[in-house]
């Protein structure tokens, strides 16, 4: 067997920058396909030592066909898009199973009991629900922006993190959907049902989405970057990100 | 036409390797415990004499769906001045690996009922 002559720490670094050329800007990604690009150029240095690395790199490229490093990433960030999604959805779903459901169901009864409160005082319910969704509206922008105004700083030079950018996807999706829950109003005008079932039940969901917002889902972001990048140094990012 | 003899060598179609993709993988790793990415093309090539040659582009998206779909696990490494990410199966990929073996066994004894009755 020839013997394979170790890539220096510049030469990783240029197979970094040539994966970011290609337009791989996952550093999840990246790191993957530098590992297996160095260990070919190496392998293809062994058997023909002329070969210059720049024409080994090329080379290995070459080697990934037509749709070169597209493909690999493509596959990958579906792959943790569908992570965050599930994670995302499942834990949602899990207010409306046991244990969590008698605390969305306490608080649904809470709720009914100030819609009959507003509805005895003679007040129009409408107002309420034109405010909610105001209140709603001007919290779903602002949450946006400071979801990813935080975690953009958690993306350094040129080491975009895959699963970041998979989690703002997945939890600002969640958004417009409780926005539109207001819209199930205007399905019936049956105002007993509105007043007793239908709004509170809205409200309650729409506090719920709000309260994993803010206490739930930056916390479940900050473990899985510690637990899938725990290999970097993360000294110079904040991880904080509720 | 390529022929089968001592100057040529019948490559095999990548049409036919593509349905078998994740049973290679999956045997791989049943068989090694854990492996990286360019370690599985070399293995293959290496077992086969290099008439299955796994592509790049092939391979890791492939790993990625298997990883999704929660039969392979990953673990990064340090190798010295980069990092190395090892695959390996889960409990449910040990599953899978019994099944898709089956699965292959069957398909490869009906092929053969097919192509060659007689000797079937």
């Amino acid at each position: 067997m020839k013997h394979q002559e170790s890539l220096s720490k510049e030469q990783i670094q240029k197979i970094f920058d040539f994966t970011r050329q290609k337009y791989v800007k996952y550093y999840d990604v990246q790191i993957e396909l530098v590992d297996h690009i160095a260990e070919e150029i190496q392998a293809r240095r062994a058997q023909d030592p002329s070969l210059s690395f720049d024409d080994a790199m090329y080379q290995v490229y070459k080697s990934f066909g037509i749709f070169g490093f597209s493909k690999v990433q493509e596959e990958k960030v579906k792959q943790i898009e569908q992570y965050w999604g599930k994670r995302i959805g499942r834990h949602l779903l899990s207010y409306l199973t046991l244990p969590k459901l008698l605390m969305s169901i306490g608080l649904t009864i809470g709720f009914s009991l100030v819609t009959r409160f507003i509805h005895a005082l003679h007040w129009d319910l409408s107002y309420a629900v034109l405010g909610a969704a105001l209140a709603y509206i001007i919290w779903i922008i602002f949450t946006v922006r400071k979801i990813k105004s935080k975690t953009q700083k958690l993306h350094s030079n040129g080491q975009r993190l895959l699963s970041v950018d998979a989690f703002v996807a997945a939890t600002t999706m969640t958004l417009p959907i409780g926005a539109s829950l207001l819209n199930v109003v205007s399905f019936t005008s049956d105002s007993t049902l509105i007043i007793n079932i239908i709004l509170p039940i809205i409200f309650s969901l729409l506090t719920i989405l709000t309260y994993c917002m803010i206490y739930d889902f930056p916390p479940m972001l900050e473990a899985d970057i510690r637990q899938r990048y725990g290999h970097m140094d993360l000294s110079d990012r904040k991880i904080t990100v509720a | 036409m390529p022929k089968n003899n001592r100057y040529f060598r019948i490559m095999i179609d990548p049409k036919l390797l593509r349905g078998s993709l994740d049973t290679i993988i999956l045997k791989l790793l049943d068989e090694h415990g854990e492996m990286y990415g360019y370690e599985i093309t070399q293995k293959v090539k290496e077992i086969t004499a290099g008439e299955i040659k796994l592509t790049e582009g092939a391979l890791y998206p492939a790993l990625h769906r298997l990883e999704g779909k929660g039969i392979l696990t990953t673990e990064m490494r340090s190798i010295g001045n980069r990092m190395r990410k090892y695959y390996r199966l889960t409990e449910s990929g040990q599953e899978e690996v019994v099944q898709k073996l089956s699965a292959m066994d069957e398909f490869i004894k009906s092929i053969q009922l097919i192509l060659n009755p007689k000797i079937a």
